[in-house]
């Protein structure tokens, strides 16, 4: 069965979506996540979507609905290496992930984690 | 006038990240922009999944157009129920109950050129389009960049990095198990480090309180209660030691067996009988259940001894007064079959196969407090397995009891005996002994031991001094500890060996295992004996007169 892997950094999971996710796979990580999130009670997800070179309406929604559960279960969500032209293509959908905080890098996602969780 | 590039067919959801992949790869190829790329192909996707989701399934058309100016289309098709309020959706007034709205209004946006064409149960077509910046010359040009699309066969760089993606979440799951194990391992460990130190502080704490009592000189009776507890303690450590290192001997593989043939009938009920009266005592039934014909196996007396014994203490700790034990011995086939079943608190059948690990005790086990480390059934399948045989539980839950079954291959009865072996006599007859320990309390109360048998002892602490002693004292045996500072037990009996005379040699150790023993014998022991000492063996050996060597 594919997987997502889900990697624990300290407090933190970090998912690096490194292909071209359909949408079941996308469904699976969010259930996957919603798992790694109870059982290690990590404070903050990475979601590193810089392998990701098209990001439709559907897979937005379920990364924005993976925030929003993130959250649910006590963990803030950053986004990082969202590419510009995927960045464009959202808006020009009239997608705007309410809720969802991004950040360039791992680097300043981690960052970005720290303050909000201090 | 169009060209028709390539054909995809939508059938799984696998598909649709084939579609992306392929919008990405031609738009790249006939030089469209990254931005433009990415609009296209994710309008692509929005149009596609639309058709999957509706109709079911859909076909993906790749077509470049030279005229009027050059364009790259793709266009989608269903034959699904087709899109009812197509108008209300473009114009953005429409809300899908399923969340999926803008897919259309927002495909359109992203894209040079689009169109739609739906008919009510008909199907839905949809054409999406983005300009090219350069003509393509020929249909040479297109056809040699379709050859390499589909060479490079659907998604290769794709399945790639799924794979490393599986193979990154192998290790990390193997991880992680081991991880759990690690835990796992480590919180039995402790446990066991916390029973281990329960168990000899209650040791201790009795063995104090006996002794503080005889400092007071109480009267005959209570000084035997006293000793009677001093003893139960010293038997009860003796086997907490054997258990623990027989669970390190078969942790480390080294666990020996000495085979000869015995009657696992005979054993069983002489066993039996041992346990009887202790188990009636606590108000429990005890039934066996023994052929009288000998059953023979091949095994270790005294290992088979602590199986049986280990199996009947198990069944004992976990019935209460009123419950029974049973054991039988029967033959299946080409096994000795036994069985202890009782009916007592039993166990979930899904906790039978934890019950034979090492340091495993049930809730049930502590709740009891039946003291010991929770090494004793891991003990016994280890022996038993290192019989060949077998060793099975089965409980139907909770309080309906456990039955313990073990099969031991059927072995060859012993050769018929000429005779019976000479006797002991019984009386030990006056010695003259050298003890010889760096540990002053062992040699304190050994040797009033054994003058209070009527020897001759004489005492030395290490090496040169037993030497020295032994030279004048001339005894008759010598009890040598092996692990003496500077000159060692067995340097001490090679010494020993060059003097004219015949003095015996007896090792005693408080760590004995084959290499150990194997060493004392080639120095010259003609015993090695375990600490602590028992002291009906010596008395034993002691009595055999020089000849029986």
């Amino acid at each position: 069965m594919e997987r997502i892997a889900i990697a624990q950094i300290g407090d933190c999971l970090l998912v690096t979506i490194q292909v071209d996710m359909h949408d079941r796979l996308a469904l699976t990580l969010r259930e996957d996540l919603g798992q790694r999130l109870v059982q290690t009670q990590a404070t903050g997800v990475l979601l590193d979507i810089s392998g990701l070179d098209t990001l439709d309406t559907f897979i937005a929604r379920v990364l924005a609905g993976i925030a929003s559960m993130s959250k649910l279960l006590g963990a803030e969500t950053v986004i990082i290496g969202m590419r510009p032209a995927v960045a464009m293509t959202l808006v020009e959908l009239g997608l705007t992930l309410d809720g969802v905080n991004t950040a360039l890098d791992v680097e300043r996602g981690m960052a970005l984690l720290r303050r909000k969780n201090a | 006038m169009s060209t028709l590039l390539l054909t995809v067919a939508v059938q799984a959801e696998h598909d649709l990240v084939l579609v992306r992949q392929r919008t990405r790869q031609l738009t790249q190829q006939l030089g469209v922009d990254r931005n433009r790329q990415t609009r296209l192909a994710t309008a692509v996707s929005e149009i596609t999944r639309n058709a999957y989701q509706y109709a079911g399934e859909g076909k993906v058309e790749f077509l470049v157009e030279r005229a009027p100016a050059a364009k790259m289309l793709v266009r989608i098709r269903d034959s699904g129920p087709g899109v009812a309020q197509l108008e209300a959706i473009m114009e953005g007034r429409y809300r899908s109950t399923t969340g999926l709205g803008m897919g259309l209004a927002g495909a359109r946006r992203l894209v040079d050129y689009f169109e739609i064409d739906t008919k009510d149960e008909q199907g839905t077509s949809v054409v999406l389009g983005v300009d090219l910046p350069e003509i393509i010359a020929d249909d040479q040009e297109l056809l040699d960049l379709v050859d390499l699309l589909t060479r490079t066969s659907p998604g290769n760089p794709f399945g790639e990095v799924l794979q490393q993606n599986q193979e990154l979440l192998r290790t990390q799951n193997e991880l992680s198990e081991a991880n759990r194990e690690l835990e796992a391992a480590q919180s039995a460990k402790d446990r066991f480090l916390a029973m281990l130190a329960h168990e000899l502080r209650n040791l201790l704490n009795a063995l104090r309180s006996s002794m503080a009592v005889l400092r007071r000189r109480p009267d005959e009776a209570t000084r035997e209660r006293m000793e009677n507890v001093a003893d139960l303690q010293v038997k009860h450590l003796e086997r907490l030691i054997d258990d623990l290192l027989d669970a390190s001997r078969i942790l480390r593989g080294t666990l020996e067996l000495q085979r000869q043939p015995i009657d696992v009938a005979a054993e069983i009920k002489s066993t039996a009988a041992a346990w009887r009266e202790q188990l009636e005592q606590r108000g429990l039934t005890f039934s066996t259940e023994v052929p009288e014909a000998p059953t023979w196996v091949s095994a270790d007396p005294t290992r088979l001894a602590q199986i049986i014994g280990n199996l009947i203490s198990n069944a004992g700790k976990f019935t209460d007064a009123g419950d029974a034990v049973a054991i039988k011995v029967e033959t299946a086939g080409e096994n000795a079959l036994i069985q202890v079943i009782d009916n007592g608190c039993g166990m979930e059948p899904e906790n039978l196969s934890k019950a034979f690990e090492p340091f495993s005790q049930s809730a049930e086990a502590r709740r009891r407090m039946t003291g010991g480390l929770g090494l004793g059934l891991a003990i016994v399948k280890a022996l038993v397995e290192a019989h060949g045989g077998e060793l099975q539980a089965t409980s139907e839950g909770t309080g309906k009891g456990l039955a313990v079954s073990l099969q031991l291959p059927l072995g060859e009865p012993p050769p018929a005996e000429d005779g019976s072996p000479a006797e002991a006599s019984g009386q030990a007859a006056s010695r003259r002994i050298l003890l010889v320990d760096d540990h002053a309390p062992s040699i304190i109360s050994l040797s009033e031991l054994l003058r209070l048998d009527g020897h001759v002892v004489e005492v030395a602490n290490d090496g040169p001094q037993a030497l020295e002693v032994a030279a004048v004292f001339q005894p008759e045996v010598i009890l040598c500890d092996l692990g003496l500072p500077d000159m060692d037990g067995n340097e001490v009996a090679r010494q020993l060996a060059k003097w004219p005379g015949s003095m015996r040699l007896v090792a005693v150790s408080g760590f004995v295992d084959q290499q150990s023993r194997q060493e004392a014998l080639e120095a010259g022991f003609e015993r090695v004996l375990a600490k602590p000492v028992d002291f009906d063996l010596l008395t034993e050996i002691l009595t055999r007169s020089d000849s029986d060597n």
